[in-house]
């Protein structure tokens, strides 16, 4: 009793320092942010946002203001050195920002440092003193909490004088400190990898910086990333994370959840095929991804569609997408195996997505499977034919990042999944995929083509399924008018998953499995 | 040096804009030596406005920079940043001179 006690008391203590950790960072309004930065930006500092031209760091500074308004009620000012506020209003809106509107209720302010058309001539020692009387007095007036300045470097090109003007924006950001504001300072970089920021600006906002790329990944294609260079004093993510810029700002996609959560296998579903259920000792679990893997021709997009119905005639709600088919080519398939997929997409039980692969770019996927399964109110079947047809347009590391940023999504989310996967290999198997995906998947069916007899056969087998027995025999099935039928185990040969398939001289019940066989035998030896 | 015909005609109109610190100061007494230049023939209006006090007056002309001189007449609008150390500078920014370099070095 008195030992629960303490332990009671110790988690206590563990939340408290928890919780005192967590008020050295503030949220910062952009979605993801806060998971890659372990609670969002610093508070009461001042954060560098460094990145070329381009790659987003008036969005981050904006964002981060004026969700600093809408969610945490902390009035925020905006000094800008380059856009008018009048275009920097005009920018915003098309993320659904009404800035004006803020301005109006004095929520947030903008210091106009923008160049105008009059001349300056420097003459002997000069400050910013003039820009740090104007700051404070609109700091005072809307009673701000965050400060964005952006950017300095168009500060550095103004006044030649570089050494000037990193002392006074070093005295600034003491004042900020001073006044225990939260500010985030962007820099341009010239090249993306180079230098952290013309002017050796670091040098005097060092204690954070984050950097912000735009940079071409693969034949034509762009990415943007976001990575925390450093946090002082506290603990962040390490990694480049993709993040896009749409229209709701700009959201970022962290590939790897601090933790893994998802419910965890409860109970099973049916994958629409009973033979199948069977060999998975009735279905796939809840909330698990299944890698369907095989050459093409195989059954592959007709497994889903058996998957994906039984889910639509159970009333579930169930996403496919499709990089290979269109819809009316799926509908006219599905058709011949009596399903009539477009009554359920036209009413809405089943969402049907078909793109070509190279419509969108990887981040732009995952933004657009989120946001369907959060539209849809979340989904119990997703589905995804194939993403084979993605790796065709993504570099394998960039297409690995991918899936498995999807993949925590789709668990986060509660999602049952199934990805088809397409191998090279007609007959032989010498890998499953060629971006190791087995290993976050937690089931693998794999489908193939056999020669026996003289004869194409195909077979299916279950090679892997996370927290389940399953059967492990090579089991023959057919494409019939009714869709997928499971048949019998091929037992008496061998060589059947190479791409020489050869009887063996052993005859048995057929009925009887292999491990009753391999029994058999240890049995007969001993 | 030569004259320039505007200013003989209209009174200039300077503003300082300043902070109260020693480069303001200097800039102050530098710039009253400047205006006591024979040419300006005493042809001028200056105002003197400290930005701690008055904030909102800099957002008008997009200010940062102190302290500054600024030519509002005649047209066009010239600002002049800093301590006014160099007599023929400023005289050239307020387009009292003609660009004489040597006058510049």
């Amino acid at each position: 009793m008195s030992e629960n006690v303490n332990e009671g008391c110790g988690e206590k203590k563990k939340e408290n320092v928890e919780e005192l950790k967590n008020l050295f960072k503030i949220p910062s309004g952009i979605t993801g942010f806060d998971d890659i930065s372990k609670g969002g930006v610093p508070n009461g500092r001042t954060t560098l946002v460094s990145g070329t031209s381009g790659s987003g760091k008036t969005v981050f500074a904006a964002q981060f203001l004026y969700k600093g308004i809408m969610e945490q009620r902390m009035n925020g000012i905006f000094v800008t050195f380059e856009e008018r506020p009048i275009d920097i209003m005009s920018n915003m809106k098309s993320f659904g920002w009404n800035i004006k509107q803020l301005v109006d209720e004095k929520k947030w302010a903008f210091v106009d440092a923008s160049p105008d058309e009059s001349d300056e001539i420097k003459v002997g020692q000069y400050d910013l003193n003039g820009l740090l009387a104007r700051m404070e007095h609109v700091i005072k007036s809307v009673n701000a909490k965050r400060v964005v300045i952006d950017s300095v470097s168009a500060l550095f090109s103004r006044y030649e004088d570089a050494a000037i003007i990193r002392r006074e924006l070093f005295r600034i950001g003491a004042k900020l400190k001073e006044w225990g504001i939260t500010a985030i300072m962007t820099a341009e970089r010239p090249v993306d990898d180079g230098p952290i920021a013309r002017f050796g600006i670091e040098e005097f906002v060092s204690d954070n910086v984050i950097l912000l790329h735009n940079r071409h990944v693969n034949r034509g294609y762009r990415e943007r990333t976001i990575e925390i260079l450093k946090f002082r004093g506290a603990s962040h993510f390490m990694n480049e994370t993709p993040l896009i810029i749409g229209n709701v700002g700009m959201e970022i996609f962290p590939q790897q959840k601090s933790d893994l959560s998802g419910k965890g296998f409860l109970t099973k579903i049916s994958t629409g095929i009973s033979g199948l259920d069977d060999m998975l000792h009735g279905g796939l679990y809840d909330n698990s991804t299944t890698l369907l893997t095989g050459t093409s021709g195989t059954g592959k997009t007709v497994c889903m569609l058996h998957y994906i119905i039984t889910g639509a005639k159970n009333g579930e709600k169930c996403i496919l997408i499709e990089f290979e088919e269109s819809a009316e080519q799926l509908y006219r398939n599905a058709k011949s195996f009596g399903w009539n997929l477009k009554e359920y997409v036209d009413e809405g039980d089943v969402k049907l997505v078909c793109r070509y692969p190279d419509e969108l770019t990887p981040q732009e996927y995952l933004k657009m499977i989120k946001d369907l399964i959060l539209e849809f109110g979340g989904a119990q079947r997703v589905g995804f034919d194939s993403l084979s047809a993605l790796e065709r347009i993504y570099e394998p590391n960039e297409f690995r990042k991918y899936v498995i940023g999807l993949n925590s999504f789709l668990k986060i989310q509660n999602c049952t999944s199934i990805i088809t996967n397409t191998t090279n290999e007609l007959l032989g198997m010498s890998q499953l995929t060629s971006t190791h995906l087995s290993t976050i998947s937690d089931n693998i069916i794999v489908l193939k083509y056999v020669e026996l007899c003289g004869q194409m056969k195909r077979l299916v087998s279950v090679l892997k399924e996370r927290g389940s027995d399953h059967k492990k025999e090579l089991i023959e099935f057919n494409i019939t008018k009714n869709g997928v039928e499971i048949l019998k185990p091929l037992i008496g040969f061998e060589g059947l998953m190479g791409s020489s398939a050869r009887k063996i001289g052993i005859h048995f019940d057929e009925k009887e499995s292999e491990r009753e066989f391999l029994q058999q035998i240890e049995h007969a030896e001993s | 040096m030569q004259q320039r015909k505007g200013c003989q005609d209209e009174a200039c109109n300077k503003v300082v804009y300043y902070w109260p610190d020693c480069n303001s100061q200097r800039a102050i007494e530098n710039l009253k030596k400047i205006l006591d230049e024979p040419s300006l023939d005493g042809k001028y209006a200056l105002e003197i406005i400290d930005f701690l006090e008055h904030p909102h007056l800099a957002d008008e002309g997009k200010n940062i920079a102190t302290p500054v001189l600024i030519k509002k007449l005649p047209p066009p609008l010239n600002k002049i940043i800093g301590d006014l150390n160099n007599k023929e500078k400023v005289l050239l920014g307020l387009d009292v001179v003609e660009l004489n370099e040597e006058s510049i070095k």
